[in-house]
């Protein structure tokens, strides 16, 4: 059994809210309040959009011993789908906006009002160390959301040896523009703060103006958590920052050019996290100076053939990675590019396998495939898709896939063909839809 | 021209070559109709992208808690206007 949050962080101030600061004791106390609220389940759907409200729910789901599912992102579809091997879950959320599919059963948070909780002699709730609280769901390449379930001894490992590498202690300030329901998120703006007694930001600012009012209203140190995109928008704006201790960007690579004029702008060290929603956060590095990766003192790597397993205190199974790593004498490593499935758009991954089998599903499509194409700046721009569908136009097309698949994957530009070039294996070569694009693109 | 409609034109430009829209042309976007979700089809990436071509190009930031957020990005036609009114350049 381990504690769901440290006795010495129970007077610490864990969340800032825009109603005030909330201490790991009100925390327990409205997680508390919460958890008398939810009815018997082994499965929650986190929905809960405030980073506030999300911690709430996972607290509470953990003290009811009902383990939390962690969408891909929160389509209707995706949470059937969870639904289907996860059985009866219940979803929770705080906004109108993602309503659940109307055959799952739902609860609504309402705040509860717990007043300022000192630390007493109540007993933390206490976590079974062979119990799964949360699984992380991915877009696998089957076709439905694939499950890495964690458990809270491992966890806690993990976010202690993350905060140690950052040197981020009770006195640090995080505001994170990344919600907390991905690992990333998760793992620096919720994990990080109940191991380390970190304050986190509830808000979730999104414009480079919202990003420096929050972080103006906390106290030093700051550290800001973020992606490339948003470091890209923040750099760009020509605001002035306040004192910012150090950033941590992750979910894309960044380029060392990118993270010094992030650092010349914002006038603060950019550091990047490596790491993967099937083992959590596993090396790091400041940017500007070199491609290098270090992995964390918990993280043991070893070469499985062409891949690289990791295992350590800080993870419940060895997990093999879907990067291709290039390790050096010294034990650290580069990033030699993704599985060719692997996709990256603006930070959220996918699996190209996976749309392919979204955009054949649609009724009316014969045969479709995607195509990363390979200049996409910085990680934006969007995916090209080819459809042999006759009938079907490009509207239609994508408010099918609208229902299934993140905004960020939907295909900015579709070219129906009347057949797709594949091989007598059915595979479809990157090569030969590059070819495809440059033909269309061929003066007429 | 009116100064509105040569605005909501040049706005329309905006969009297609900050956001690289290799689809559509700037005189193919219908004044009236979503720009994000359906119609235009735009998303968060290109909300982010956008509002900093805005602030570079009109000098004035935009935020979440401006009280219009919700309308100012619904359309071309409401995009233009909330420029017209906030334009410091």
């Amino acid at each position: 059994m381990l504690p769901l949050l440290d006795r010495q962080w129970l007077d610490t101030t864990i969340v800032r809210t825009r109603s005030g600061p909330v201490s790991g004791a009100t925390l327990l106390a409205q997680a508390t309040a919460v958890a008398d609220r939810i009815p018997e389940t082994a499965y929650i759907i986190n929905l809960c959009d405030e980073r506030h409200h999300f911690l709430l729910v996972l607290l509470a789901g953990m003290m009811r011993r009902a383990t939390t599912l962690l969408p891909p992102n929160k389509l209707p579809q995706t949470m059937l789908e969870l639904a289907a091997d996860y059985p009866d879950p219940l979803c929770v959320l705080d906004t109108p906006r993602t309503e659940p599919p109307s055959s799952l059963r739902r609860l609504e948070l309402a705040l509860p009002r717990v007043g300022d909780v000192r630390a007493g002699a109540e007993e933390v709730p206490q976590i079974p160390g062979d119990w799964t609280p949360f699984c992380a769901f991915t877009s696998g390449s089957t076709g439905k959301p694939q499950g890495h379930c964690k458990r809270w001894p491992e966890l806690m490992v993990g976010a202690r040896c993350a905060a140690r590498r950052f040197g981020i202690d009770e006195r640090t300030s995080i505001v994170a523009t990344v919600p907390p329901q991905h690992m990333y998120g998760l793992e620096l703006s919720v994990l990080i703060p109940l191991a380390s007694g970190a304050a986190t930001h509830a808000a979730r600012p999104f414009f480079p103006e919202d990003v420096r009012t929050v972080l103006q209203e906390v106290p030093e140190p700051r550290v800001l958590v973020t992606t490339p995109l948003h470091l890209s928008t923040m750099t760009r704006a020509e605001l002035r920052w306040p004192c910012i201790d150090f950033i941590v960007s992750a979910t894309a690579p960044l380029s060392p050019e990118q993270a010094e004029r992030a650092e010349a702008a914002l006038g603060a060290p950019v550091l990047e996290i490596y790491g993967c929603t099937e083992a959590g956060s596993l090396a790091s590095r400041r940017t500007r100076e070199g491609e290098a990766w270090t992995w964390y003192e918990c993280v043991r790597a070893r070469r499985e053939g062409d891949a690289v397993q990791v295992s350590g205190d800080c993870l419940s199974q060895p997990v093999i990675l879907s990067d291709r790593l290039d390790m050096d004498a010294d034990g650290r490593f580069r990033l030699l590019g993704r599985g060719q499935d692997l996709i990256n758009i603006a930070g959220k991954r996918g699996s190209l396998a996976d749309l392919e089998l979204r955009l054949k599903d649609i009724e009316g499509v014969e045969d479709g495939a995607f195509l990363d194409p390979e200049d996409r700046p910085e990680g934006r721009g969007r995916l090209i898709a080819f459809v042999v569908a006759p009938r079907l136009s490009k509207d239609k097309i994508l408010d099918a896939l609208r229902r299934v698949v993140d905004p960020v994957f939907l295909p900015r530009v579709i070219h129906f063909v009347p057949r797709l070039p594949r091989n007598e294996t059915g595979k479809l070569p990157r090569a030969d839809l590059m070819a495809l694009v440059q033909s269309r693109k061929a003066p007429e | 021209m009116d100064s509105g409609l040569e605005l909501e034109n040049e706005v329309a430009d905006l969009i297609v070559t900050e956001l690289k829209l290799e689809d559509v042309t700037p005189g193919e976007i219908d004044p009236e109709v979503p720009l994000f979700g359906e119609g235009l089809g735009l998303d968060s990436i290109d909300a982010l992208e956008l509002a900093l071509a805005v602030s570079q190009r009109y000098g004035f930031s935009i935020t979440s808690e401006d009280p219009l957020i919700g309308e100012i990005f619904s359309s071309l036609r409401s995009l233009a206007a909330h420029i017209a009114r906030n334009r410091t350049k």
